[in-house]
């Protein structure tokens, strides 16, 4: 079998090959969660309540939940740290009254500094329907023209957990441990249209559009390069 | 899921610094910088298609280039997995119609069968080229004299060799050897890192999408170094087989059969990932 590295990249790869063992022994460990839906939450309001649907985001996320609230027995964590998702677990968890308690006491509606009492209408499905949780804020109709919620779930069992939230007027939020509290507005459409808006929408496909001419770009001119100076190289030979 | 542990570990991991960097980029070089060493990282944990990708490149005795096309289809495909499935489940509610973690299980099937149908070509192809290698002499011969001639014309000039001819590599046809390498790399690039997915999503919410997206560029930079690498460090070892076999028997045998059991690897290997897409997917 013949040589199919050069001498000149077999150097390279040992540069290469050093680096990324740094890297390896530098790099804090990967995160092991798997892929899959995040924790979400959507915000509607009327002139009497304010409803937020949270949702926890994988089956994986009940059962740590659940782990977490002391609804499961500690021999669920296997040795190397990971749980499984069992049948069971969401009704364990939408079942019990620790889930209400938890999130009433994470997700905290204020209007105009004064706190709206929440109360859990719906538990029956966290991780596909959600929970539904009203809020009711003092001083009745035609109800408070903005709210500030306050979203701390399941950053107390690890901080790269976020929550991607929506609500009224295409407006969008990323919650984290550094960000816990926004401030939606809910009686008339505000003044810088939110990021779920068609105007947003178009944003987005206008700056997702320019990084893409960009990369085909940079690749076309990159092929380009390469084969005439192939064909550079090429000739002395011919 | 290691949620039970990771609290005990003082630094956050790179992956988990990419979403914080989309809503505060702070100084933006460091940002691409960590997004690159974030995917380097990814691509350093288990899986992530690095043995298949040796596999192959043993198996169809590649070459560097190829090892870098491999590098660059996982690469791109990430990419566009990760922008197609973002963009789908922010504005079309995706998730309404399919749950992400379902759509990953899909996606690791489609996968894992690709692997098999690229083992069972490559396989297919030793065993047809077999016949025209039987002289004996191996690669090392007819590639020794062929040296002048044969390269800088790239995986092309890989030609069935007549026995003894000079100036020929034996590999087989030459021009079927990048359908495989891209589709290895469209199989190991589907299933998006759950970062990268975060990352754009991010991104999308928070009106910064073209900056997430160049994140997410960056971090699939990352991954592609790494699996060049590993690329790289494969062919290097298969050439030291080569050469050390020449004087040793057993190592000519193990050279000899390495390709073929490159092949039957990426075919088990393929049938495990399809069979425990399916047990999810079933679950």
């Amino acid at each position: 079998m013949p040589s199919f590295v050069p001498a000149r990249l077999r150097r390279a790869l040992g540069v290469v090959v050093a680096c990324l063992v740094a890297l390896g022994l530098a790099a804090p460990p990967a995160s092991a969660h798997p892929f899959g839906d995040p924790q979400t939450l959507e915000l509607t309001a009327d002139s009497e309540e304010v409803r937020v649907r949270w949702r926890v985001g994988m089956s994986d996320d009940v059962t740590a939940l659940a782990l977490h609230l002391g609804l499961l027995p500690p021999e669920r964590v296997m040795l190397d740290g990971a749980v499984l998702h069992e049948d069971g677990d969401d009704e364990l968890l939408a079942a019990s009254p620790a889930l209400s308690d938890y999130l009433l006491d994470r997700l905290v509606v204020t209007a105009d500094g004064a706190p709206c009492p929440g109360e859990v209408v719906d538990a029956g499905d966290p991780v596909d329907d959600g929970v539904l949780i009203s809020f009711r804020c003092p001083g009745g109709a035609p109800g408070p023209e903005s709210v500030n919620l306050e979203v701390r779930t399941l950053i107390d069992l690890h901080r790269a957990y976020r929550t991607l939230a929506s609500g009224p007027y295409g407006q969008r939020v990323v919650y984290d441990g550094e960000h816990p509290d926004h401030t939606w507005t809910l009686g008339r459409a505000p003044a810088s249209r939110g990021h779920g808006t068609p105007s947003a929408s178009s944003s987005a496909a206008v700056q997702l559009g320019s990084v893409l001419v960009v990369l085909v770009g940079s690749g076309a001119a990159g092929a380009f390069y390469v084969r005439r100076r192939g064909r550079r190289t090429e000739v002395p030979r011919g | 899921m290691t949620w039970s542990l990771l609290p005990l570990l003082s630094l956050p991991t790179w992956g988990e610094r990419l979403p914080e960097l989309v809503t505060s980029p702070g100084f933006v070089p460091l940002a691409f910088a960590i997004a690159f060493a974030a995917g380097a990282a990814h691509a350093l944990a288990p899986g992530h298609g690095k043995s298949l990708a040796a596999a192959y490149l043993v198996g169809s005795e590649g070459r560097v280039r190829d090892a870098a096309w491999m590098a660059a289809s996982v690469a791109a495909m990430h990419t566009a997995s990760v922008l197609v499935i973002a963009v789908a489940w922010t504005f079309l509610s995706l998730s309404d119609v399919l749950r992400l973690d379902d759509l990953t299980a899909g996606l690791r099937l489609v996968a894992g069968l690709l692997v098999v149908a690229t083992g069972l070509w490559l396989l297919r192809r030793r065993l047809r080229a077999a016949p025209h290698r039987s002289d004996g002499h191996g690669h090392g011969h007819g590639h020794g004299h062929g040296h002048g001639h044969g390269h800088g014309h790239g995986p092309a000039v890989q030609t069935v060799a007549a026995p003894g001819a000079v100036g020929t590599a034996v590999a087989g046809p030459g021009p079927s050897r990048r359908p495989g390498i891209v589709l290895l790399g469209i199989s190991g690039g589907l299933a998006p890192s759950p970062a990268a997915f975060l990352v754009l999503v991010s991104g999308l919410y928070v009106g910064r999408s073209g900056f997430a997206l160049a994140l997410v560029v960056a971090f699939g930079a990352g991954l592609a170094l790494v699996l060049f690498a590993v690329g790289l460090v494969a062919l290097a070892g298969s050439s030291w087989l080569a050469r050390a076999g020449e004087s040793r028997r057993a190592l000519d045998l193990a050279s000899r059969l390495a390709p073929a059991l490159a092949a039957v690897s990426l075919i088990v290997l393929g049938g495990v990932i399809s069979a425990l897409a399916v047990s999810t997917l079933l679950a």
